[in-house]
């Protein structure tokens, strides 16, 4: 039987071993939903097509292709609606701010643009949930959008026909010790003369992407794109040292745990697109993505804890918690992945007076009408042992349309284009069923849907 | 100056400013050593006379002053050598990049030349933000942990017309925030569920200047409080009869007053000054770290009011507003067509808010002393359009000493007394493109 004392030791332990082992988000919000609306409309098909703010994303290289200067800003939301046997998994919805900006110009007389992308979660930059590997969750969309997503990006033509561009893309996770000292009053707990410190970093990582984009002729562009991979190595140790106020017995305590965690892994990929551009104001866009999902890395924690008690004569009775058993982690065993993304857009030239605007003529107003699909094949293996790393396929559909307004003031010599887009991603039923008819989760039934809705504003100077 | 519809000038400048400000404004290594090598070299001067991206953090009104985008990257590395009692105290150097933008927006109309964005980015080599919180009673000097954190700033700049500008803009910093849930799991091992969140703080900065004819420029910044905070909540429940208070594992790790700096400069080339002054509101510093019990007022359960409890409190900071004093100097060469040679040096004093050490707590401060210095070239047409800067900048941490009051038990590592003193030395360069 534990005593109190004891209880209370182990239990704030554990939470400090706990908070020790969380992890951020495994993908983000951009690989998840789309970086800004017009991308996200053609589903996400643009890495020969990106030459606005989500060229940060999509494919660096196309910054260079932007008309002119360019400031971008938007919003996202996306509800989730993931089950397991028909219950609520209540995987957060994923809402925030999307921009960015592109500048381009003239260095040495070759074409050159900068450029920085972002979406910044409402919630936090990074949202936290730490889960044993037994616990059931939808590992790759639990957190996936709940981080931010910071790129800048460089790019230059050094021929007419090809771009090239790079940059880094930023992340940051927790490490440190924490530490907990004093007496806990059982009796009065409000009274424990407890303290406490911090020796903590927030870690930044960077991570890069590189892209090219090739002109053919009158055709349209290919594209190629590779983005990095990237981990968070975290690591934790935390302590408590102190006494416990048993009704007036003072017993000293010593705990000490330590953490190593790898998280946050975001798998390298591999992009090859094609825009076709040849019939006027239509742009039929195809992406082909290797994701990299093999190299995934459990996020289960490493724990190691000891609990020390110098117990006084005549409580010989309390019983002291083993320390706990080393965790054994499971390789998830993830599968690579090719992801297949449609894209079409057309532009109607709709009313208005003919303007002359970076170099071409358009009407005053334009509306472009744009329609995406995108097939994720689920790269989980069937989750038969103990960890549950729920997923399924994912099938996801998306429109949009925008009005464009080209040079509708003398402030703006370039356009105003303001972009919507809705999104419905379909996760068919997949069913586990586990090898041990005794598993403590057992079998189950997972899938659901997705919905999502953005709007980005942006004026081209 | 031209005039152009001020009224659609005032509306625009105040939308775009007031939207800035929503977004609540400034970190830590630029409270330390300034922003930029140009107004590190000059004393960290700059808010009636800086120049380019370095705008974001001096005064966002003088963005409005660029022409043409440019993009500057870089290094900072500072070192510090503190002692107490002649013993040198830990502290790890600093190194880390900086990254600045300016982009004048290329509106037409009545905007044209008017409007200029501006971004800085300090990031340190391998850290978002630093958040060391340590027990009163250990030796430690804050200041080294200050400038570890990452200055993420952003802004805008009008030029209104008639020498008048202003700008907004903010500063973010990384904070953590998160909760603990420890409870019996169905198992009836103690389970938990963890949330935590990586969340931005922000603080905003808003700038205006007035040019007096052509040669002369008055300036004033307001910096918001930054504030990093490191706040986990860890609730222990259903553990049988054994109640437990929330723990609250929080303290202000990162922290910057609101503060107000007030500038003049003389502008023209080839000599260039400015004189300045920054007031500082540290009496609204809360302390390092919070209470790790609070008291309820109420009965959770019962709604019914409380006994005052004992848990421990920790002692207020007792910091006091400070003043700060800059100047700083500039000589411009032109020694060839396209090339231009600028000599700077500065000084500033800035002192210490924090009060004497005379009880059981050890975190040391000093009042700074600091002398700098730069060179930049700036290449023109026929060169390619690069700028190079250089800095250095020595602080001397002034000679301060702590004498423990008596009831002070001689095991503490201040006591009797703590003579503290020691340098921190910055350098750093950057190259910026302009296209």
């Amino acid at each position: 039987m534990r005593t109190a004392s004891t209880s209370l030791a182990t239990s704030v332990l554990v939470a400090l071993a706990a908070l020790a082992a969380s992890s951020p988000a495994r993908a983000n919000e951009a690989d998840a939903y789309g970086l800004g609306s017009r991308a996200a409309a053609l589903g996400g098909a643009v890495a020969a097509d990106a030459t606005d703010f989500s060229g940060n994303y999509y494919n660096p290289a196309a910054l260079v292709g932007a008309p002119g200067v360019s400031l971008s800003v938007g919003y996202i939301h996306v509800e989730n609606d993931l089950r397991i046997n028909d219950r609520d998994s209540a995987v957060a919805p994923a809402h925030g701010i999307v921009g960015g900006l592109v500048a381009p110009g003239k260095l040495f007389g070759v074409p050159f643009a900068f450029g920085i992308g972002t979406y910044l979660p409402d919630a936090g930059l990074s949202r936290i949930k730490a889960l044993r590997q037994e616990t059931p969750r939808w590992a790759l969309y639990d957190e996936r959008a709940s981080i931010v997503f910071l790129a800048a990006n460089l790019a230059v033509r050094p021929v007419p026909w090809l771009d090239l561009g790079g940059g880094v893309a930023f992340l940051a996770a927790t490490k440190g010790r924490f530490a907990i000292s004093g007496t806990a009053d059982v009796l009065r707990p409000n009274d424990s003369q407890l303290r406490h410190e911090v020796d903590a970093d927030l870690t930044s990582i960077r991570y890069p992407q590189v892209g090219a984009r090739i002109k053919v002729g009158e055709l349209g562009y290919l594209g190629f794109v590779y983005r990095g991979e990237t981990k968070l190595k975290l690591s934790i140790d935390a302590n408590l040292s102190g006494l416990v106020n048993f009704a007036g017995i003072q017993i000293p305590l010593l705990y000490d745990l330590a953490s190593r965690t790898i998280d946050a892994f975001l798998p390298q990929q591999i992009v090859l697109g094609a825009s076709f551009q040849r019939v006027a104001h239509l742009r039929v866009n195809v992406d082909l993505t290797f994701v990299n999902w093999a190299a995934y890395e459990s996020p289960t924690a490493l724990t190691t804890a000891h609990l020390a008690l110098d117990l006084p004569p005549g409580t010989t009775s309390i019983q002291l918690p083993a320390d706990p058993k080393p965790t054994v982690v499971i390789p998830p065993a993830f599968q690579n992945r090719f992801v297949p993304r449609v894209g079409v857009e057309y532009t109607l030239p709709a009313a208005g007076s003919i303007r002359r605007v970076h170099g071409e003529d358009h009407r005053l107003l334009e509306i472009p009408i744009r329609a995406g699909y995108v097939f994720e094949r689920s790269p989980v293996p069937p989750q038969t042992g103990v960890t549950n790393f729920v997923d399924a396929d994912r099938h996801t559909m998306s429109l949009g349309a925008g009005v464009i307004l080209n040079a509708p003031f003398a402030e703006l010599p370039g356009h105003l284009q303001l972009d919507v887009h809705g999104q419905l991603s379909v996760l068919p039923e997949r069913i586990t069923h586990k090898d041990n008819p005794a598993d403590f989760v057992g079998d189950y039934r997972a899938g659901g849907t997705m919905v999502g809705l953005g709007t980005t504003l942006s004026a081209v100077f | 100056m031209p005039s152009r519809s001020p009224r659609c000038l005032l509306a625009f400048g105040l939308a775009a400013i007031g939207a800035l400000i929503a977004a609540p404004a400034k970190a830590s290594p630029e409270d330390v050593l300034g922003f930029g090598p140009r107004s590190i070299a000059m004393g960290g001067t700059g808010v009636a006379g800086s120049e380019g991206y370095e705008s974001v953090y001096g005064n966002p009104a003088l963005l409005s002053t660029a022409r043409s985008r440019q993009l500057t990257l870089g290094f900072v590395g500072a070192i510090f050598d503190v002692h107490a009692n002649e013993k040198k105290m830990a502290a790890g150097p600093l190194h880390g990049s900086i990254i600045g933008a300016t982009l004048p927006v290329p509106f037409g109309g009545v905007l044209k030349d008017r409007v200029a964005i501006g971004l800085g980015f300090f990031a340190p080599t391998d850290l978002v933000v630093r958040g060391r919180i340590l027990y009163p009673e250990k030796v430690q000097y804050p200041l080294v942990d200050r400038v570890q954190s990452v200055a993420v700033q952003a802004g805008i700049g009008i030029d209104f017309g008639h020498g008048i500008r202003a700008g907004g803009g903010f500063a973010a910093l990384a904070a953590l925030s998160g909760s603990v849930l420890v409870a019996t799991d169905a198992s009836g091992r103690i389970g938990t569920v963890v949330e935590d969140t990586l969340v931005a703080s922000y603080g905003p900065i808003v700038g205006l200047s007035y040019d007096i004819g052509d040669a002369w420029r008055v300036g004033a910044t307001f910096r918001g409080a930054l504030v990093g905070r490191f706040n986990v909540v860890i609730n222990v429940k259903d553990l049988g009869d054994l109640t437990v208070p929330p723990l609250n594992i929080s303290g202000v790790a990162q922290y910057d007053p609101w503060q107000i700096a007030l500038e003049v400069a003389r502008v023209k080339a080839p000599w260039r000054f400015a004189v300045g002054a920054t007031f500082k509101r540290w009496s609204a510093y809360p302390g390092l770290s919070e209470a790790t019990v609070r008291c309820p007022t109420n009965d959770p359960d019962t709604g019914q009011p409380l006994d005052p409890c004992s848990a421990l409190v920790p002692d207020e900071p007792g910091y006091t507003d400070t003043v700060s004093a800059h100047a700083g100097v500039e000589r411009a060469f032109k020694p060839a067509r396209g090339v231009e040679m600028r000599a700077r040096a500065g000084v500033f004093f800035e002192p210490s808010p924090a009060p004497s050490q005379t009880k059981l707590a050890n975190v040391y401060d000093n009042a700074r002393g600091s002398l700098s210095t730069g060179y930049g070239l700036a290449l023109g047409d026929p060169f390619p359009p690069f700028d190079l800067d250089f800095f250095s900048q020595l602080q001397w941490l002034l000679p301060r000493e702590h004498v423990k009051e008596a009831s002070v038990p001689a095991s503490n590592a201040g006591a009797p007394r703590t003579s503290v003193t020691g340098l921190l030395a910055s350098f750093g360069m950057t190259v910026g493109a302009r296209f």
